[in-house]
């Protein structure tokens, strides 16, 4: 069995920048941080902070203008979506419920946490959304 | 851009040596001026009973004894420049050139050494005799025996063995002070004894055959060619001290660390 | 911007450090010299700024002969090696003495970063401990402006909020036109920021490769058994299992190990070399 191996440095930065697209953090047409910002935020090298604007720039999630910086694109949390839905459905999820069959866990119970999860969550992503640059 | 000589450069470098040094620098002078004090106070009898009429100044020994207290203080600034590896690391990466460093050197070592041991006894010398006639209430005349030759040579001296220093320090890695001091000797035997012997002995036997044996002393004395010849190997050492300084340029601008 | 070409050194007859060693170092990159001890990562610093002259060969350092020293190259560069010397001044004497030789110097800059790395500008050098002074020696090196900056262990002795400051400090000061090469044992502290592999073993250069280039040939794996995997160049052991080194067949993309890929360049340098020298 293999481990969730990590995956390169540029791709974990662009999945947290996915995940802000996704929970509201970053909407559209906002003006992400430029690479040296996000660099020095996440301590890494800006070469590689590059490399992952233009890996989301390929996917059309971002795009640049020119001498000002690098924008949220319209549409950027359907493309998001449909970039993240499937690897979820076709990797994570069977695991998961390998994991639930495993354990015996009762489906029921599964479905009951998961109504009160999102009612927190739903909670939690509001306050985000109110409260924009909170982190 | 002028990698040679720059003016800034070098006035920075100055400025920067004067500025981590001048604690010693200062403390030296005064060790120096108490020196000199203390050599004129030997110079002169002391006794009260007597009436002197000269104060005496010995130029000799208070010039050659205070250049030598000189030489070592500088010698020890410069040493504080550069003593560890660290150091040198910080000295040679400075961005400054080579003939650059070498005039700060030179700076501190000559013109420096040589003002501060004129200032030492312009200081001490009126000082001292002032309160040598206040102390026997009397004018003396100062007595200075005129000795400039020999304190041409005393200054010669001290400047070549000062080159030869900074040059030892430059040469050797380890143990650069000793092993300096046992070429030093080396030098010296080679430069009055050995090159004196080998001339006369294998290169000039003019006479040397005569008695199967050779008298080396008598020859120079009583011949005016053997006498031009060991005048002229004398003269030798006193280049050094310009043969030390170019080599001295070409150590530290080929310097590994 | 640095060109080491056929360059043989040896501090003496018996220990040659390099033979033949060619390397060429470009702007816009933080490079991280990899090597055991005695490798010589120190030596190659040295030599890039004319501290130590090649025996052989030339090393050429923005432009110029490395060995002549010349103050335009000089000024243009900052070498912070693992013991330095500071001398027993209050800081500002020492910026003041010091920073007049770099014509791009900033004060304002300098002053940054002290405040990053918390330390009272008033301080006299002497009472600070050997990390404050190396975070001095840092704050006043990258506030040089130098387009060459030369590392050696620059995170031994820096605390752990240090580290991250340091790190801080790197990815805001690099840039296109700047190299910056760090040499470390401590790989772990400078990985996210490295993009630039050099790694020295007997006598010569094993890798000398760009991360995303690393990633691309190799996929680092952390997996339960270890199989009979044509693949696989290098495994090592850990708590969550074993840590496999392998080539990287089916384009993977992969988190790079750099720990993990010393190792195994250390233990199987044929493999590497037969890797990174096929294209």
């Amino acid at each position: 069995m293999e481990f969730k191996d990590k995956h390169s440095i540029y791709i974990q930065i662009a999945d947290r920048v996915c995940e802000k697209i996704l929970l509201g953090t970053f909407k559209e047409e906002d003006k992400i941080p430029s690479t040296r910002e996000m660099a020095i935020e996440l301590e890494v090298n800006p070469n590689t902070v590059i490399r992952t604007y233009e890996y989301l720039e390929q996917k059309e999630i971002i795009y640049n203008r020119r001498g000002i910086g690098y924008f949220i694109a319209a549409n950027a949390k359907q493309k998001v979506m449909e970039t993240l839905q499937n690897p979820f459905l076709e990797n994570t999820l069977p695991e998961i419920f390998k994991t639930i069959l495993l354990l015996e866990i009762d489906f029921k119970d599964v479905t009951a946490r998961f109504e009160h999860y999102k009612a927190g969550f739903q909670n939690e992503t509001n306050k985000n959304v109110d409260a924009p640059g909170h982190e | 851009m002028n990698n040679i000589f720059s003016a800034k450069r070098f006035a920075l470098l100055v400025r920067k040596q004067w500025l981590e040094n001048y604690l010693l620098l200062i403390g030296s002078f005064i060790v120096l001026v108490a020196f000199d004090f203390f050599v004129l106070y030997q110079n002169n009898d002391w006794d009260a009973n007597r009436k002197p009429s000269y104060f005496h100044f010995n130029i000799s020994a208070a010039y050659i004894l205070s250049l030598g207290v000189c030489s070592v203080f500088i010698l020890l600034t410069y040493f504080r420049i550069i003593n560890t590896h660290t150091k040198q690391i910080a000295y040679y990466t400075q961005p400054t050139s080579t003939l650059e460093k070498l005039a700060a050197i030179f700076l501190f070592m000559v013109p420096v050494m040589l003002i501060a041991f004129g200032a030492a006894l312009s200081i001490s010398v009126p000082v001292m005799h002032s309160a040598y006639d206040s102390f026997y209430h009397t004018t003396t005349t100062l007595f200075a025996k005129d000795e400039a030759a020999t304190m041409k040579d005393a200054i010669l001296v001290f400047l070549t063995l000062q080159a030869l220093i900074l040059l030892g320090m430059h040469t050797f890695k380890r143990y650069a002070i000793v092993k300096t001091f046992i070429a030093i000797i080396i030098l010296f035997f080679l430069f009055f004894y050995a090159l004196p012997g080998v001339t006369f002995n294998w290169i000039l036997p003019i006479e040397g055959f005569r008695n199967g044996s050779f008298d080396t002393i008598s020859y120079m004395r009583n011949h005016e060619y053997g006498q031009m010849v060991y005048k002229g190997i004398l003269y030798l050492p006193s280049y050094l001290v310009y043969v030390c300084w170019f080599a001295l340029y070409f150590k530290m601008k080929e310097k590994q660390l | 911007m640095i060109t080491l070409n056929n360059v043989s050194f040896a501090y003496s007859k018996k220990k040659e450090v390099f033979s033949n060693l060619n390397l060429t170092l470009q702007p816009g990159s933080i490079y991280g010299l990899l090597g055991k001890n005695g490798a010589g990562k120190t030596t190659l610093l040295k030599m890039m700024c004319g501290l130590a002259t090649p025996s052989s060969g030339s090393c050429t350092t923005l432009g110029e002969k490395a060995a002549r020293k010349n103050p335009s190259l000089m000024r243009e560069l900052f070498f912070l090696p693992e013991e330095f010397y500071m001398p027993d001044m209050r800081i500002k004497k020492f910026v003041s003495l010091n920073a007049p030789f770099y014509p791009e110097f900033d004060l304002n800059q300098f002053h940054r970063y002290l405040d990053e790395f918390e330390i009272n500008p008033d301080s006299r050098l002497r009472s600070l401990s050997y990390g404050e002074k190396k975070k001095v020696m840092i704050g006043f090196g990258i506030a040089t402006n130098t387009k060459l900056l030369l590392f050696d262990e620059p995170t031994n002795g820096l605390d752990i909020p240090s580290k991250r400051q340091f790190r801080r400090i790197m990815a805001s000061i690099a840039n296109e036109d700047k190299c910056i090469i760090i040499s470390t044992h401590q790989v772990r502290d400078l990985e996210t920021l490295i993009d630039h592999l050099v790694i020295l073993h007997n006598n010569h250069i094993l890798l000398n490769e760009n991360v995303g280039v690393i990633t691309q040939k190799l996929c680092f794996k952390t997996v339960q058994t270890v199989g009979n995997d044509q693949g696989i160049i290098y495994s090592e052991s850990s708590l969550k299992g074993h840590n496999i080194l392998l080539k990287n067949a089916e384009q993977e993309d992969s988190q790079l190990d750099m720990e993990l890929l010393f190792n195994g360049v250390q233990q199987c340098p044929e493999k590497i070399n037969h890797l990174f020298n096929l294209n």
